[in-house]
């Protein structure tokens, strides 16, 4: 049985909108028979991450939720990994929607074995606050929902992380291209400044060759 | 210490956003244009990262990046 743990904690406006993003990866990875260890709300706490990772060993985790150079958080943002229990990710590929946490943390995550997908940075996205309550009908935070899940999306494909990763960055060209070309729309270059941060924020530590096929 | 004519213009492309639009900075929350312009003024965490946002968005001109 192929495992992939995803946490999608969901108790303010920024992890509303990256929990309803995460839902289209589950509908995806659900298509394709994997067993989905949705860890949402409440439920993404230290200890239910913990136990998965030991006890189902699943090949992929998607992290969602706020974070920092030594950290990944999940439900009120507790932390669900550091410094301290990394070594629970070790052999995995981990993808790690929080930001900053690529910094440090997925640096000594990352080896020859493991990869680590993430941002450096903050990870940076507008919304249409109109919206705010249906975020799936959100057309201004549409490009960075498809960005932000082509990395699951690719891997899913059966792609390797470096292949994923490079789709990913692709996926940010061409909605920067796409309201580079419509630049009398009011939102154009506010939308752009922001792919452009996330774009360059993203990074993929170790190894570049894994499949979850 | 970020100039004041760099300080202008980044609220000035500030001022230029629609205003249904929110910006989401992670775990700092969410921002409206007016907020995020009162944060480039004082010169916050907030502030500083929009600023070196709004920079690079214009240097990647300067590269025809773009």
């Amino acid at each position: 049985m192929k495992y992939v743990l995803i946490s999608r904690p969901k108790f303010d406006e920024t992890t509303t909108y990256l929990y309803i993003w995460a839902s289209k990866v589950i509908a995806f990875l659900e298509r394709l028979n994997f067993r989905v260890i949705d860890l949402k709300n409440k439920k993404a706490n230290k200890k239910n991450i913990e136990n998965a990772l030991i006890k189902k060993n699943p090949l992929l985790v998607i992290f969602n939720g706020h974070g920092s150079p030594t950290e990944i958080c999940g439900h009120n943002n507790e932390v669900l990994i550091n410094l301290e229990n990394k070594e629970y990710l070790k052999s995995k590929i981990v993808y790690s929607i929080s930001c900053n946490s690529a910094r440090e943390l997925g640096k000594k995550v990352a080896d020859e074995n493991t990869s680590f997908a993430g941002y450096e940075n903050e990870f940076i996205f507008l919304m249409d606050k109109n919206k705010a309550c249906t975020p799936e009908k959100d057309e201004i935070a549409k490009p960075f929902m498809e960005c932000s899940n082509q990395f699951s999306i690719s891997l899913l494909k059966g792609k390797t992380t470096g292949e994923a990763y490079e789709d990913t960055k692709r996926k940010y060209n061409e909605w920067i291209c796409y309201f580079a070309a419509k630049e009398y729309l009011p939102e154009a270059s506010s939308i752009i400044s922001c792919l452009i941060w996330d774009r360059d924020s993203f990074i993929l530590h170790g190894n570049k060759e894994k499949i979850i096929l | 210490m970020v100039s004041e004519d760099i300080k202008k213009l980044v609220i000035m492309r500030l001022q230029a956003m629609p205003p249904n639009l929110k910006l989401s900075i992670g775990k700092y929350g969410t921002f409206t244009k007016e907020e995020l312009i009162e944060r480039v003024q004082k010169e916050d965490e907030v502030g500083k990262l929009i600023i070196e946002m709004q920079l690079k968005y214009l240097r990647s001109f300067k590269k025809g990046i773009i």
